[in-house]
């Protein structure tokens, strides 16, 4: 029971964090912030949208891996799609939207007397999440082998798997 | 048990590793950035050679590192033509460790004949690139800015 409720309690909590927040974000922020960004050529309605989606699947994802028993396959399949999104996730927040470039934003804003280039290069970070969710798959496969022996030592956990 | 332990323990480092250096890295391109942009950091000058037609254009400015970590900066100025072909092109760079203050200076000469050859009396087109490069050259900034001339009437 308790393992019910704290999934359905961190699905909660990652729904507001990552869907309700950017959703509603546009609507605290200044109207010359928003005319500033769009003639940047950042369009930060759509990356709040796309963060928004990425958060509904998230959401669903820590759903599912807290309904289902850690020693279930199924666990095992969230569990690596669920760091996947995150990849993503990390991908698009870096990229400012720009999920391709893998870290490189690249802005340009017209003036009247010009063009102005701007481009932040954090692809460190981005090859940083690569490792880091490639370790946390090898950790999610080493958890469900642990899961796995310790349900076969408890018959009726064997039973459940 | 204890691998999963022990590779979760390396993961947790390695995210709170990643966390500080974004931190860190960030905020030390945003105070070069910050004192490259800030209104009378850089000043502009042309000037023409009366005798032999030439024109010297000089870029000099101060910049200043509050960062926690060395950054690398690069300034490049460029002349080009209105149909943006490069005229005379000159760069400099200054590494700048933490908390270091340092002044640039950046002269491009063009040649009479290229003044007169590219048109650069009717407006042409000034580019200045900002270069900054923190933790060992692994995060960066560029902002490239590319100016039209207002030339003589």
């Amino acid at each position: 029971m308790n393992r019910k409720v704290g999934a359905v309690l961190n699905a909660v909590l990652t729904l507001v964090a990552f869907t309700v927040i950017p959703l509603i974000l546009p609507s605290y922020l200044p109207p010359d912030l928003m005319a500033a960004l769009s003639q940047g050529g950042f369009d930060l309605t759509s990356f709040l949208n796309e963060v928004a989606l990425i958060g509904v699947a998230m959401a669903a994802i820590a759903l599912v891996k807290g309904l289902v028993d850690e020693s279930s396959p199924i666990h095992l399949g969230v569990s690596i799609v669920s760091k996947v999104f995150w990849l993503v996730f990390t991908f698009t927040v870096l990229g400012l939207g720009n999920l391709a470039g893998l870290g490189v934003t690249t802005f340009s804003i017209e003036m009247e007397e010009g063009v102005n280039t701007v481009v932040f290069d954090l692809s460190l970070f981005a090859y940083l999440a690569v490792a880091t969710v490639l370790l946390k798959i090898v950790h999610s496969i080493l958890e469900f082998r642990d899961a796995r022996s310790k349900a076969a030592r408890t018959p009726e956990k064997a039973a459940q798997a | 048990m204890k691998g999963a332990k022990a590779l979760g323990l390396v993961i947790a480092a390695l995210q709170v590793a990643g966390l500080i250096l974004f931190a860190v890295s960030f905020h030390t391109l945003y105070t070069v950035m910050s004192s490259a942009f800030s209104g009378d950091a850089f000043t502009y000058t042309a000037t023409m050679d009366e005798a032999t037609g030439n024109l010297a254009l000089r870029l000099e400015g101060g910049l200043r590192n509050d960062g926690v970590i060395g950054a690398d900066l690069s300034l490049e100025a460029a002349v080009l033509s209105l149909d943006e072909e490069y005229v005379a092109r000159n760069s400099t760079a200054v590494h700048l460790d933490a908390g270091a203050q340092r002044s640039v200076v950046l002269i491009l000469r063009i040649p009479a004949e290229k003044v007169q050859q590219a048109g650069l009396e009717g407006g042409g087109l000034f580019e200045i690139t900002f270069r900054i490069r923190t933790l060992e050259d692994l995060v960066g900034f560029t902002n490239t800015m590319r100016i039209r001339g207002g030339g003589e009437e």
